[in-house]
Parts: C-alpha cells; sequence; structure tokens
C-alpha cells in the first residue's frame, strides 16, 4: 500500500468516526492482516474481537502469557473440563497459538 | 493516465496467456492404468458411454454412480459388459455388469466405496470386442459433520427387496431396483483390536427371466456395504423375474417378481 | 497454491510495484472492462444478509471502512436456522432467533437495501434488484444460502410445503411446523424426510428429532419420531443414537438408506409417503427436507456448476468461474467444511479480506477457519463437532491433521451439560458478531 492511500484511510476513518471500530485497519501492516485472520474464527464463540463474556470467557485484553499458556494447555490436553477448545487448539501449531495470544492481549476490552 | 494504462496491456495480455497454458490438463488416465490396460484390446471409442458421479463426495463409503451405453453398435452386435474400475482404490475393481442377453439395457446405477480422491474409469466391451470407456475424476472430502458408522463385519446376506414400476409396458424400458442388505467387509479394514477383519463378500446377482440368465452384476470391494443396482430390462413377453444373490460362502438368496405386461 | 501460480503472483507483484500500484489494479481486475470509481476505496455489493453475507459486509468495512459496501437483503429480520429446532421444541420464541441490519447499517456505515437480486451482469459488474434499481460493483459477494428442488421428491413442491413443511429456512416454515406439532393429537408419529448428502446443517435433522422427541417427553408421551433418511451414516450419529437411547428410549426411531429409507414420493395433503422400495408411512405431521442447491442468484450470476453449488478458489471464496464474484455460506462446494452458519461466518471472514487485500493491491493473507457445530439431545445435553481447516501444499481445503472431532463417547452429564451451555454461548456469540445482535 503506497503512503498516500493509506493516509487516506486513515482520514476516511476519521471522517466517518469509524477509528474506533476499525482497530485492525488503523496500523494495518501485513503481518497484523494475517494475525487477524487467524483470529477470526475465534469470534464465533468468544464475539467480535474476543470481547463478549458469557457463558464462554472473553479472551480480549488478557496477558499474552497467560492466553498462550492455556492455549498450549488445550493443544496438549492437559486443561481440566475442557470440551472443545483442546479438540480445536490441536488445530493450530504453538507459533500460531502464540500470535493468537499476543493479538488478543493487544485488543482493549 | 491513459497512455500509462495501455503501456501495461501487452505484458498483462502475456500474464493471463500464461496463467492460463498453466491451467492442469486433465490426462485421460485409462491410458496409464495397468488394470484397465489389460482388458483392453486395441482402441476404445471415447464416445458412447456416459459415466456420471458427483464432482464433490462427501462421503466415500457410498458414493452414487450411474453408467450408460449411447454408442451404436454394429448389426448383430450386442453390449457384452461394462466393468467399473477405480484408480486409487486398494483393488482395482469395483462392479462388473454383465449383459446376458440383449433384453437387459445398459442403464445401470450403484454406489461404490471410494478410498480418497480418484479417477473412476467405465469400459464397456461388446460381444465382436468393440470398446467403449468413459473416465470421472471424484473428489472425496469426509465432511467436518460425518461420522462413519460401525458395520457388523461377520453378517450375512439379508432383506432382499426389489422395486419395479407399478405399470409395466411392452417394448419400453422397465426400471428395477434391488437391494440387499450385507456388510461388504473388504478384508483389509482392522477391527478395534488391531486384527484384519476377515473378507466377507457378496459375489454376485443374476437375473434370470424364466430360467434364462438376463443380466448379472459382480461385486467387489469396491462396491458400497448393502450392494444396490438399478438397472433397466425391455421385454415383449410375460415372465417371472428371479434375482439370486450368491456370497463367497456359495450360501443363496433370491426373491422373485412377475412381470406382467399391460 | 502451486508453484505455477505462485510464480504469477509473483511476477503480477513486482509488475505492480513497478508501475504504480494504484493506477494498474483496476486494470488488471477487471482486464479493462470496468474501472474502481473515484472517489472511494472500491465499491462491494453483498447480496444475502444471513451468516455468510453480514459477516462479510462487517469485515471489509472493519478492514478498509473507506470501501463502499451496500449489503442487499429482502428481509428487515433475519431468523436463524441454528437454534430454530428450539423453536420447535417450544424452548424458545422466534424473537430470539432474530436479528436485524441496524449494527451494521449505524456502527459500520453498511449501505442496506430490502430487496431481492434478480440477476448479475458479470460483464458490466451489475446486479439488478427486484425494484428495478441497479447496483454497480468493483466486487460482489453472493452469500445465497440454498434452494430447494422442488419435484425432486416425487410430489414435493412448493405447495406441498404449506401443508407438510421443510422448515429448513427459519421463518413462517418453523411457525408452521411449530404449530403443527402443537396441534398434534397424544400417540401421534412424527415423520421427518431427511436429505443425502451435501445439504445445509449436517447435524441438524438429528437435533430437531431430538429436540421433537423432548417436547413430546414432556407433552405428548405417547408420540413417536420416525426419520426416513436418504443416507447411511450420518453426522455424529455414535453420539445422537446412544444419546436417543438414553434420553429417549425408543421414541426415535431412524431408518437409514439400505433399510429403505429414502423417500421417492409424497402426498402432503394425506401426510403419507412412500420409500424407493415400496413401504408407505403415513404420518401425523409430516416434515419433509427436500435435495438442495445453491440459492437462485448463484445460477443467476454463472458461478454454479452441473452439481447445483458454486466451486471456489479456497485461498480468497473468489468463484472459480466468474471474476470478481465471491461466494460464501451453504452454496459453496467448500467440502470437508460443512455447509453450517458457524463456517459460513468463517468464510465471509476470509472473502472480506481477500477483498480489501485486492482492492488495495495488498497481498492476500493466508486463510484459516474453524468450525464447531453443537447440536442439542435436550436443552441440557449437548454434543459438539469441530474442526480447523488450511490450506494444503495444493491449495485445498484441508482439516488440520490431529484437530477437530466430535464429544468424546460415554462422557459424564456434566460435560453434556457444558456443552448445552456453551452450544448457547456460541449462539450469543456468533449473532453478536455476525448482526451485532445483544443476546
Amino acid at each position: 500500500m503506497t503512503p498516500h492511500k493509506h493516509l487516506l484511510h486513515l482520514a476516511f476513518a476519521g471522517l466517518l468516526g469509524l477509528a474506533a471500530v476499525s482497530p485492525l485497519h488503523a496500523a494495518a501492516t501485513a503481518e497484523q492482516r494475517q494475525a487477524a485472520l487467524l483470529a477470526s474464527s475465534c469470534a464465533n464463540c468468544h464475539g467480535t474481537d474476543g470481547k463478549l463474556a458469557g457463558s464462554i470467557p472473553a479472551i480480549a485484553g488478557r496477558p499474552a502469557s497467560v492466553l498462550e499458556s492455556q492455549l498450549l494447555s488445550f493443544k496438549r490436553g492437559e486443561m481440566p473440563h475442557a470440551t472443545v477448545m483442546d479438540r480445536l487448539a490441536r488445530g493450530y501449531t504453538d507459533e500460531e497459538l502464540a500470535i493468537l495470544a499476543r493479538y488478543f492481549a493487544n485488543i482493549n476490552r | 493516465m491513459i497512455q500509462i494504462h495501455t503501456r501495461f496491456l501487452l505484458p498483462l495480455a502475456a500474464l493471463l496467456l500464461a496463467f492460463l497454458i498453466s491451467l492442469p490438463l486433465q490426462a485421460a488416465s485409462w491410458q496409464q492404468f495397468a488394470p484397465v490396460q489389460a482388458q483392453i484390446k486395441g482402441t476404445p471409442a471415447s464416445e458412447g458411454l456416459q459415466l456420471e458421479l458427483p464432482l464433490v463426495s462427501e462421503d466415500g463409503s457410498a458414493v452414487p454412480l450411474s453408467v450408460r451405453f449411447t454408442g451404436s453398435l454394429a448389426e448383430g452386435d450386442q453390449l457384452e459388459s461394462i466393468r467399473i474400475f477405480a484408480t486409487a482404490n486398494p483393488n482395482a475393481e469395483i462392479i462388473d455388469f454383465i449383459f446376458h442377453d440383449a433384453r437387459s439395457l445398459a442403464d445401470l446405477s450403484t454406489r461404490v466405496r471410494l478410498n480418497e480422491t480418484q479417477n473412476v474409469i467405465a469400459l464397456a466391451t461388446s460381444r465382436n470386442g468393440r470398446q467403449w470407456v468413459a473416465e470421472r475424476e471424484v473428489r472425496v472430502t469426509v465432511s467436518g459433520c460425518l461420522m462413519r458408522s460401525d458395520e457388523q463385519a461377520d453378517a450375512g446376506m439379508q432383506n432382499p427387496r426389489i422395486a419395479l414400476p407399478r405399470r409395466l409396458q411392452a417394448g419400453q424400458p422397465i426400471e428395477i431396483r434391488t437391494l440387499i442388505s450385507h456388510p461388504m467387509e473388504t478384508g483389509l479394514r482392522k477391527a478395534a483390536d488391531g486384527k484384519l477383519l476377515p473378507q466377507n463378500l457378496i459375489h454376485n446377482m443374476v437375473l434370470e427371466l424364466d430360467q434364462q440368465p438376463v443380466f448379472e452384476a459382480r461385486f467387489y470391494t469396491g462396491t458400497s456395504a448393502n450392494p444396490y443396482v438399478r438397472l433397466h430390462l425391455k421385454t415383449d413377453q410375460n415372465a417371472m423375474a428371479r434375482f439370486r444373490w450368491t456370497d463367497q460362502q456359495k450360501q443363496q438368496l433370491e426373491e422373485a417378481r412377475e412381470i406382467s405386461l399391460r | 497454491m502451486t508453484t505455477e501460480q505462485n510464480k504469477h503472483l509473483v511476477s503480477r507483484r513486482n509488475l505492480l510495484k513497478g508501475a504504480g500500484a494504484a493506477s494498474l489494479l483496476p486494470l488488471l481486475s477487471a482486464c479493462g472492462a470496468t474501472a474502481i470509481s473515484n472517489g472511494t476505496a472500491g465499491r462491494v455489493v453483498v447480496v444475502g444478509g444471513g451468516f455468510g453475507g453480514a459477516t462479510a459486509a462487517k469485515y471489509i468495512k472493519r478492514g478498509n471502512p473507506a470501501i463502499d459496501v451496500t449489503l442487499v437483503e429482502p428481509s428487515k429480520t433475519f431468523y436463524t436456522c441454528p437454534f430454530s429446532n428450539l423453536v420447535l421444541a417450544g424452548e424458545r420464541s422466534m424473537d430470539t432467533i432474530s436479528h436485524n441490519y441496524r449494527e451494521l447499517e449505524q456502527v459500520y456505515g453498511v449501505r442496506v437495501i430490502h430487496a431481492l437480486a434478480e440477476d448479475v451482469d458479470p460483464v458490466a459488474h451489475t446486479l439488478r434488484l427486484s425494484t428495478g434499481r441497479t447496483l454497480q460493483y468493483d466486487r460482489l459477494v453472493l452469500s445465497p444460502g440454498i434452494d430447494f428442488r422442488w419435484n425432486a421428491i416425487e410430489g414435493y413442491d412448493q405447495q406441498a410445503a404449506e401443508l407438510a413443511p421443510h422448515a429448513w429456512k427459519a421463518g413462517p416454515q418453523t411457525l408452521l411446523l411449530r404449530r403443527q406439532l402443537e396441534a398434534m393429537e397424544d400417540g401421534g408419529v412424527y415423520i421427518m424426510a431427511a436429505p443425502a448428502n451435501p445439504f445445509r446443517c449436517p447435524p441438524g435433522p438429528y437435533e430437531r428429532a431430538s429436540m421433537i422427541a423432548h417436547y413430546f417427553s414432556q407433552h405428548k408421551p405417547r408420540s413417536k419420531v420416525l426419520i426416513l433418511d436418504a443416507k447411511d451414516n450420518f453426522s455424529k450419529q455414535g453420539l445422537f443414537t446412544s444419546a436417543w437411547k438414553e434420553v429417549y428410549g425408543d421414541r426415535i426411531e431412524w431408518v437409514s438408506l439400505s433399510n429403505d429409507g429414502r423417500v421417492v414420493q409424497v402426498d402432503a395433503a394425506r401426510r403419507e409417503v412412500v420409500t424407493e422400495f415400496g413401504t408407505r408411512h403415513k404420518a401425523s405431521v409430516l416434515n419433509v427436507i427436500p435435495p438442495q442447491k445453491a440459492g437462485f442468484i448463484a445460477e443467476r450470476a454463472g458461478v454454479t456448476n452441473e452439481s447445483g453449488w458454486v466451486p471456489v478458489n479456497p485461498r480468497t471464496f473468489e468463484s472459480e468461474r466468474v471474476k470478481d464474484i465471491y461466494v460464501v455460506g451453504d452454496a459453496t462446494v467448500a467440502a470437508p467444511m460443512p455447509k453450517s452458519g458457524f463456517a459460513a461466518n468463517a468464510q465471509g471472514k476470509v472473502a472480506a479480506a481477500a477483498i480489501v487485500a485486492s482492492l488495495e493491491g495488498t497481498d492476500t493473507a493466508d486463510p484459516f477457519w474453524a468450525n464447531t457445530c453443537y447440536s442439542l439431545i435436550s436443552p441440557d445435553y449437548g454434543i459438539s463437532v469441530a474442526g480447523v481447516y488450511r490450506l494444503n501444499d495444493e491449495s485445498r481445503i484441508i482439516e488440520t491433521p490431529g484437530s477437530g472431532g466430535v464429544s468424546p463417547a460415554g462422557a459424564a452429564a456434566s460435560f453434556r451439560r457444558n456443552e448445552a451451555a456453551y452450544a448457547v454461548g456460541w449462539y450469543n456469540a456468533i449473532s453478536q458478531d455476525t448482526w451485532g445482535t445483544r443476546l
């Protein structure tokens, strides 16, 4: 993306007051977009950006180290009372789980 | 602006062309597939045999298959068999349809087992030795929401079923559906204890009209459990139709239906 | 992606860098037929406001708010198929499975037009609406869901569905079936004709049978559920059949394809069906789930293949057949991913990311999808199947080896209760993520 285009987007976002609902776009490097796409399926149970709390807990804004160790525990089958997260966590490499943990840690609740 | 654009039109066209050329061409795999090659004498025709299978199947244990002969035969010649092969199953044979006389028509359906994504080949042969070939690729994916049930490996033949149309007309194709319960154990599957389950197959189903064999289906490991065959007859005489299944242990089961034409 | 295609992408990217990406991109994307409209970052029209379409619209806006996004959806209220089986059982009202488009309009700035999409001109890049209006697009997203193959079962057409409902699109059909179940005398038989693969929501028919058995056990204890199936295997079969025995005894009977379960003829007025080998069944309430295909507009757009479904490039969910048209949800051939609301939502996000990248001229991120399908045996007995999907080296969608699978057999009652609670949590979360609904 050219710098010019990027600025234009920021201007648009500001103009429409959309910056707040678009944390992703504010500084969307290729890496961040990749992380966002990897993380996007999590929203189906944890709400958009992992912010919804209910019978399934919110995951946004929790420390990356905590999220990462929980995800790894799910993956290794060491998490007590796991139902579906163990089956899902096994679908990602350790590195991908670390990316997911950092992604949700960086979202403000 | 327009000039800038046109400067790149040529390389773009070249790119597009390169992309199109790179698209994979479907090679006819029957030419390289030994079990089919062993059956071929001369050059089979590629038109005249219609093979239908779904492009994608979410359950490889029972993939619907239809085959129909639409080619033309020389005076006095008649179709002898249509054999179906799988290119990537543990055994190539799926099912054979044999036309013992011209009253059985080459318009058939069944359900087959496909281990993985592969090509399915149909080979038709006439009594004079003419041949036709057809081939289809099937992508096999077990859907994320599907799970296989356990079949009873050692069960015998049960519940033969025949369905005939309500009205049968002389000289018109009569659609007949047949079904029998049987696990069609391949001999390749392991039980929970790691031991191979012994092979247990139905060998064939023969249809006779007044004691005359008219049609036969030979079953193999590639035939789905509970073999299903939909076939067509054309006759202008009333007859007693007997359907007889014989398994590998020579056990037999028979069902009879009267063909009474209007 | 094959190496061959990779090479081309790389060379295309290099070319773009050399030429000034912004000016060249429109030309490349549409072979010069249309250029992206001036003043915006591109125009996207989304057809269908279900799980796939609403999600795609929202996530395109999240990806780049400057992209002009229009959602075309006939209804102002959308009823989900997920949890509609609870409505059939009288456990929920229609309100609790209804969603609207206010968040998309007011928070994300999506223009919502309530009309039916009637035709697509892929060369002119236009979509014609039932109102007579024509919309221009740079990228089109179709999330058309399913349509029924009327008369594929003899005697089952749209009129028959008013007597023997399918209830396989939630809304009036759900209420019709609910009213019939309520009016049914105790001791009656509810018969469901279940379709062959592929069809919307593989475990759906069996969850429905469970929820109706639950309703019967509470209110009509002498009544039975009979499933006549065009398949020999079904989703989560082991879990369903053992749970049925455990919870409902012999209330639910399942007749497989190989036991003459396939319904070939329906007499809706008499509520009678005939199976392939001539068995006749009479129902007190008859529910026929007919064979299906991609929603009508997909056919009009020319994106369907001979199977009636839509083949897509799995990396982007762009149609394999027509450029600049992206298709998501039940209409697509995305196996091994199932035709589920969860999968449609996940596909909507992959398509959204690909569209944002293609309009901006940046690289498309590697796609990932997940799926979790919960099914309720009773309101406090849940089971699930999960999967994580990615592309393999040949650019085909695969389930990540070692991942996913169904809930364990023989789990404790507390495990089943937890999964039932998570099913509700899932429904609330996906409703929030897709439509912004706060339940």
